[in-house]
């Protein structure tokens, strides 16, 4: 069983926002990595500006200095073209508001073409309300419902709850699959993670940061027990376009 | 004069040690941790005036060690430090300083917190 290369259904719907979805991941990553690297960079050269401003070096070579001011000047712009060359949000149209979450979550399950050796099983409570954007909530399903497509490379079945309480809603995909072989559920959540072949381990981390986004928290089951990925929404937040992770 | 006590939580080493000397130099008592666990049992073993802490511990992001800091320690201002700042996190936290800005941005903002 292999599923199509080209997207079908939902899948192909989902195109222009998943790739934003990946240019946002990318960005984000790189962004929060290079400036860790920087941040590093300019600690050091402060820590040793400090330590020799007061010795004869600074003086006696008039290079020191310069050579510092260079390190600053450097950093300040390696941050401001992360900034700008980096900024992927006119990608985006997003619309939050208070919508159906349980019509659009079965609108994305339904619509995902699934192998024929996949049985996929919907336990929805009715009119969950949830304030997200429609495309990014698909995609959130959508993104889920392939994680657990291809832990089944042999067929199996896949099941896809919403369910909600009091002030809280839980997204939540189970499969019959292998789950997170060589890979711990910490390790999954970062982006470039992956031990599946041809895949860029964007997936889980796309999904974290969209959930994240809307207040949701992900949480993947530890290796050995049944394979699932919940979400949970409390409350109403829209973190705007920033947002990094999700937890555990 | 009791030395001000800060607790400095980030899973970065470079970034860990290399703060931690620009603040030793203010004369600044730095303890440190690299994990929320880490955080955690400092927190439950010392107080602290301040605590800074990376947004993005591993794959987690601090929000649950921001709510232990205001159960255990509700005096200590947070100063939260990240690659790519999250909007939202401002109005939870002291400051909220990108990583990468200069260190006075840092010391300016705990002093005022102090």
């Amino acid at each position: 069983m292999k599923r199509a290369d080209t997207p079908r259904g939902v899948e192909a719907e989902l195109i222009p926002i998943e790739c934003a979805a990946i240019m946002d991941e990318i960005a984000h990553a790189v962004r929060h990595d290079m400036n860790n690297r920087l941040a590093s960079i300019r600690n050091a050269a402060d820590y040793l500006r400090d330590q020799t401003e007061e010795t004869d070096l600074w003086t006696s070579d008039s290079r020191v200095p310069r050579f510092f001011d260079l390190i600053d000047n450097a950093v300040d712009n390696a941050k401001a073209l992360l900034a700008d060359r980096l900024h992927v949000e006119p990608l985006f149209a997003r619309r939050a508001a208070h919508l159906n979450a349980t019509e659009v979550v079965a609108h994305a399950s339904e619509q995902f073409v699934l192998p024929s050796t996949i049985e996929l099983e919907l336990e929805l409570d009715s009119q969950v309300e949830l304030f997200i954007d429609r495309g990014e909530l698909m995609l959130l399903t959508v993104l889920l419902l392939r994680n657990a497509v291809e832990a089944q490379p042999k067929g199996g079945r896949v099941r896809v709850r919403l369910l909600s309480a009091n002030d809280t809603s839980w997204l939540e995909i189970v499969d019959d699959g292998p789950w997170l072989v060589d890979i711990s559920p910490y390790d999954a959540m970062l982006p470039y993670q992956t031990t599946k072949a041809g895949h860029l381990g964007l997936g889980l981390p796309i999904a974290r940061r969209i959930a994240h986004r809307y207040g949701g928290r992900v949480e993947l089951a530890e290796p050995g027990a049944p394979a699932r990925a919940r979400i949970t929404f409390s409350g109403d937040r829209y973190d705007g376009f920033s947002s990094l992770t999700g937890r555990r | 004069m009791t030395a001000f006590r800060l607790l400095l939580v980030d899973d970065d080493d470079a970034n860990l040690i290399t703060l931690s000397a620009l603040l030793e130099g203010e004369d600044i008592d730095v303890h440190t941790a690299s994990s929320t666990q880490g955080a955690e049992s400092a927190l439950r073993n010392g107080a602290y005036e301040a605590v800074v802490v990376d947004y993005r511990l591993g794959s987690e992001c601090c929000d649950p060690l921001l709510d232990l800091i205001r159960s255990l320690q509700p005096r200590a201002k947070v100063v939260v430090l990240s690659g790519d700042p999250p909007s939202h996190l401002a109005e939870r936290v002291d400051a909220l300083i990108p990583k990468g800005e200069r260190f006075k941005v840092l010391l300016d903002a705990i002093r005022d917190s102090s």
